[in-house]
């Protein structure tokens, strides 16, 4: 019952809620999948429904149409019971129990498994151990999860969820009130669990930058519809500009990031070796001005030596050259606003 | 010859200018709670510390005859315009008072119909003659006002009574406090049949009724005396842990007293009731002979229903157990609050046939009974 | 669980053991009379020649007194605690879905609205039973509403907030029957609301102890449940606890625990509220296998105290019971809020 791999799908699917009036839609028509080994993140921006979603493929909320299958069985079938072995749940709500340490956190993950007492068997304590390891959490099995800080709180509770030893673990904006740091400790945390430990892995988060970098696979949540690929996959297809359906804000395909509209400031070309060329390219499309390939196109010629010194090249008479970017679009930027 | 006319005329006009002198009082002999002053014809009632624990605190009460003009000097006290011919009685109490003189006719208002005992009154009630006004913050002012009682005779366990007699004050009904309740012997609750009865004029036919009232209690009590042994009585029943007895000076001590009998709690000094503790009253109780007042029971299973414990209790075990609900109307009015207080020498005797059923073999108990079985 | 801890638990609650046994025996021994120490071991195992009276004394109103306050701290003290996880409030007890406001407004029904349209004496046919009855049948109609609206409702804040209505609902009832009742009957009605240990009798305790077992036994069996509802419900689900089931469980042992030693003893406040504190300060575990033991034999102890501080030992009266667990419950809530800033939840 333990260790089988289960294979998540959302077969045209509504998730909404009941009011008085009626249904209520938030999302409808999904179509969505998820295997074994694989880390998948729900992509979207805040307040789009994303923990709908989720907490209609947990079962903590009706389906209004469709279907959340487990392999191949749908969500309403399971006996919670069943369901809990199958499927284990960490939200992003801080969990404030005085009195509670982590070593009895991590044990009432065993809820499904254990007699009504709730004692624990060798194999549950061989559980947890490893549950520990698996988070880094190993020595801090006595220390009260209000005394954690917010990172090791969060492990703590996806040590939990190892605990309850399922082979789907859905996670609600884990990484929401995290720094960088352990933002990226949880995800990578993730990460290896769905690939070492064969799980499969859903988890939703608004940051998308991480997302892109580190996951297998992304849902991307938008107003009308939730697409799903590999990140390069909706990046190619053009999808990642919808995401923040703002007009202010475009998603740069070929650096990778997201960057809000800049005035046209005019066209520029750059010479040099990769790396001080990549990044000349980049400070000089922050200040608004457009790279083109074609040298006798552009406005502005620019060169970068592997010493990070820059000159413009051009027929008139330009300053010498200069040691930084900053300098150097300093002074583009001087110069384009006396044109 | 002149002159005598010259003094009579000034007595006139010292008459007509309705000075108040020429006291004469009225003394009790028992009843401390109130005095009467003639001061010709008016007279003066006052009521002294007129509820629990008032000190210093008296009303008075100025009786103006119907037909004469109420005097500069008292015009801003109150004043009853006597006789009355229409009493509002607040307490049962009061219309034993006027039963006793014969004034029931009187009574146009009472509070609380279900607890009237007298057979005429309920029928009254019934009539629509006489009207229910409601009792304590229920009082229907309305219905009072209606009613236009030359008097409403109230009594207060507090002093929160003092707050709605200034309302009906307010509302022009003239309102008296009667204390009786306070007094400590019998007597002295029976002897206010003489204030009462300053209000319809009846002041000769009360010290009448009342001189034949002390006389019988006294021989009675005389009686008694001479019996010999003294059986020990408690009183009272309890609710969950407390267990009220009436204090050592209070009326019911004094009766029991004069009944020829030992309270249990004779020796306490105070006149209001006091709680003890089951356990201590059954303790105690070892001794003692006789149980009366023992509350809203009928019968002896009644007690052992309440608590299966109190079976134990000596007067219990040997069927000597009395109360005074034989003439208690089901729905809550008991004829001895009505009744008994104006006529203390019917319960005195109870109170001796029960403590000495040799003295009267012969007689049945009034507002006594034996608790059967 | 480590060794120590367990070793330390263990000898913990031998110490709460004894202190039990010893207040349950300092409380037979308080009393308005002063019997001797001896004279009551004696009565107490059966070879004694003290007079009946005495005998009764001991037998009739002191042991069962010990043993309704024993019973009264365990009831109220467990369902509090569960009251207290249910609803992840501190500061939740027994009463709190109106338990005690029901069971007032049958015994006011019977003394302040029946004795005056019925004949007294229906009092007096059923006895002291008839309070009972009506006591349990008030908190019993409570508790249904309760139940019904549980089902169907999810949100446990609205449970919480129905049950406080349905209880003021009742108290103005009450208050409406008050206002049109005389002195006697208010006066019994007051004193049945101060609370009273000492007028439950052996026959009643066969009906009473029973009950408390039984409210016991379906709060140990919920035990684990409580601990996953600790974390919340979405987490309890997510482990396959089925929510609406272990409410079920926690209302009707709540109202078997708290509903029986209402109608035996009329209503006795703060001792649900603060002994689950006093339990979670000793033992430092948010567990219910050693909170809900250590809530028994805590609240034991302290209604144990609370009755014999109300005997006023020596003096001839009694002070009614909530007034004295109100002097030592409110306190102890005080102290625990302030100790505790993080106080956020259970």
């Amino acid at each position: 019952m333990e260790n089988t791999k289960v294979y998540i799908r959302l077969n045209d699917l509504s998730v909404g809620y009941r009011t008085r009036k009626g249904l209520k839609e938030i999302k409808h028509s999904l179509n969505l999948s998820a295997i074994p080994g694989e880390l998948v993140a729900l992509v979207g921006s805040n307040g789009i429904g994303k923990s709908t979603l989720l907490r209609s493929l947990c079962g903590f909320q009706d389906i209004l149409k469709g279907e959340v299958c487990f392999n191949g069985k749908p969500l309403n079938l399971y006996k919670s019971r069943d369901l809990a072995k199958i499927l284990s749940f960490v939200s992003t709500d801080v969990v404030r129990v005085q009195n509670m340490r982590v070593r009895d956190l991590l044990a009432l993950g065993r809820f499904p498994y254990t007699n009504f007492i709730g004692t624990l068997t060798r194999d549950d304590l061989v559980i947890i151990e490893k549950a520990v390891d698996l988070v880094g959490l190993h020595g801090f099995e006595e220390q009260m999860i209000d005394e954690l800080s917010d990172g090791e709180r969060q492990r703590a509770m996806i040590a939990r969820s190892l605990v309850q030893n399922t082979p789907v673990i859905i996670l609600d904006e884990p990484t929401a009130f995290l720094d960088i740091r352990n933002k990226y400790e949880i995800v990578h945390l993730l990460h290896n669990l769905a690939r070492n430990e064969e799980k499969t892995i859903v988890f939703s988060t608004h940051d998308l930058n991480i997302a892109t970098s580190e996951v297998d696979k992304i849902w991307l949540m938008l107003e009308d519809e939730v697409l799903e690929g590999a990140p390069e996959d909706l990046i190619l297809h053009g999808y990642y500009n919808k995401v923040f359906a703002s007009e202010n804000i475009i998603f740069d395909e070929f650096s990778g990031d997201f960057r809000l509209k800049k005035t046209f400031r005019g066209s520029f070309s750059v010479e040099g070796p990769e790396l001080p060329k990549r990044w000349t390219i980049h400070a000089l499309a922050r200040a608004g001005f457009i790279y083109t390939d074609n040298a006798r196109n552009a406005a502005i010629n620019v060169t970068v030596s592997d010493t990070l010194k820059w000159e413009i090249v051009t027929g008139t008479k330009e300053p010498a050259g200069f040691t930084s970017a900053y300098d150097l679009v300093q002074y583009l930027l001087k110069k384009q606003m006396r044109e | 010859m002149k002159l005598i006319y010259v003094f009579i005329l000034l007595m006139f006009f010292s008459c007509s200018e309705k000075k108040v002198h020429e006291k004469c009082f009225t003394s009790n002999r028992f009843a401390l709670g109130f005095h009467i002053e003639k001061f010709g014809d008016l007279s003066r009632v006052d009521v002294l510390d007129p509820w629990e624990n008032a000190t210093g605190i008296h009303y008075s009460y100025w009786l103006v005859p119907k037909n004469e003009e109420v005097p500069d000097s008292i015009r801003s006290k109150k004043i009853i315009r006597t006789p009355v011919e229409r009493v509002v009685c607040l307490s049962t109490t009061h219309i034993g008072f006027l039963l006793k003189l014969g004034l029931e006719d009187k009574i146009v208002g009472i509070s609380g119909k279900q607890y009237v005992s007298n057979q005429k009154v309920r029928a009254e009630i019934e009539a629509g003659q006489v009207q229910d006004v409601g009792y304590d913050q229920n009082l229907n002012y309305e219905l009072l006002l209606k009613l236009k009682p030359d008097m409403v005779m109230a009594y207060g366990v507090g002093s929160e009574v003092a707050s709605y007699l200034s309302k009906l004050e307010d509302l022009g009904i003239p309102v008296v406090i009667n204390a009786e309740y306070l007094e400590e012997t019998p007597l002295g609750r029976a002897e206010w049949l003489k204030f009462v009865a300053a209000f319809f004029n009846r002041e000769d036919d009360a010290d009448r009724i009342f001189s034949e009232t002390a006389k019988q209690y006294l021989q009675l009590k005389q009686k008694a005396l001479q019996a010999g042994h003294q059986p020990v009585v408690i009183t009272g029943f309890p609710y969950k842990d407390n267990w009220w007895v009436p204090g050592g000076k209070s009326n019911m001590a004094n009766l029991i007293a004069d009944a020829g009998g030992q309270y249990l709690w004779k020796d306490n000094d105070k006149r209001e009731s006091f709680v003890l503790s089951p356990e201590n009253v059954i303790s105690q109780s070892v001794n003692a002979d006789v149980w009366i007042n023992c509350g809203y029971v009928g019968s002896l299973k009644d007690i052992t229903d309440q608590d299966e414990r109190f079976a134990i209790i000596k007067p219990l075990r040997e069927k000597m157990v009395y109360n005074d609900n034989k003439r208690m109307i089901p729905n809550g009015g008991n004829d001895i609050w009505e009744t008994g207080v104006a006529n203390p020498e019917v319960v005195l005797k109870d109170l001796i046939r029960i403590f000495h059923p040799e003295i009267f073999p012969s007689d049945t108990l009034y507002y006594y009974q034996k608790l059967p079985e | 669980m480590s060794s120590s801890a367990k070793l330390k638990n263990a000898s913990l609650f031998l110490l709460l053991f004894l202190a039990a046994v010893l207040f349950f025996v300092l409380d037979i021994f308080t009393g308005s009379l002063l019997i001797p120490v001896k004279q009551v071991f004696s009565i107490l195992f059966g070879f004694s020649d003290a007079s009946e009276e005495i005998k009764t004394i001991v037998l009739d109103f002191r042991l069962p007194k010990a043993l309704t306050a024993v019973a009264a701290g365990v009831a109220l003290s467990v369902s509090g605690l569960q009251m207290q996880t249910i609803f992840r409030n501190p500061l939740a007890g027994p009463y709190v879905l109106g338990i005690s406001a029901g069971a007032s407004l049958g015994v006011a029904v019977l003394v302040l609205g029946f004795s005056s349209v019925l004949s007294l004496s229906f009092f007096t046919i059923s006895g002291s039973w008839a309070i009972v009855l009506m006591a349990w049948l008030g908190s019993g109609l409570v508790m249904f509403l309760i139940l019904a609206v549980s089902i169907r409702v999810k949100d446990i804040m609205t449970i919480l907030i129905l049950g406080i209505l349905f209880a003021s609902a009742a108290s103005s009832f009450v208050s409406i029957m008050q206002y049109f009742s005389s002195e006697t009957m208010l006066k019994s009605f007051i004193i049945w609301t101060m609370g009273s240990l000492g007028s439950v009798t052996h026959s009643q305790l066969k009906v009473l102890i029973p009950s408390v077992l039984a409210g016991l036994l379906i709060a140990f069996f919920s035990a684990k449940s409580l601990d996953v509802m600790l974390l919340g419900e979405q987490y309890a689900k997510s482990m396959g606890l089925r929510i609406k089931t272990v409410r079920m469980m926690v209302f009707i042992s709540t109202s078997i625990l708290a509903g029986s030693i209402t109608a035996f003893c009329g209503p006795i406040g703060f001792i649900g509220i603060a002994v689950p504190h006093i339990a979670r300060l000793l033992f430092k575990t948010a567990s219910h296998h050693i909170l809900i033991p250590a809530s028994v034999l805590l609240g034991a102890i302290i209604l144990l105290i609370s009755d014999i501080v109300a005997q006023l030992p020596g003096m001839e009266s009694t002070l009614p019971i909530n007034s004295v667990t109100a002097l030592v419950g409110i306190p102890v809530i005080i102290w625990i809020i302030l100790k505790n800033r993080k106080f956020t939840s259970v």
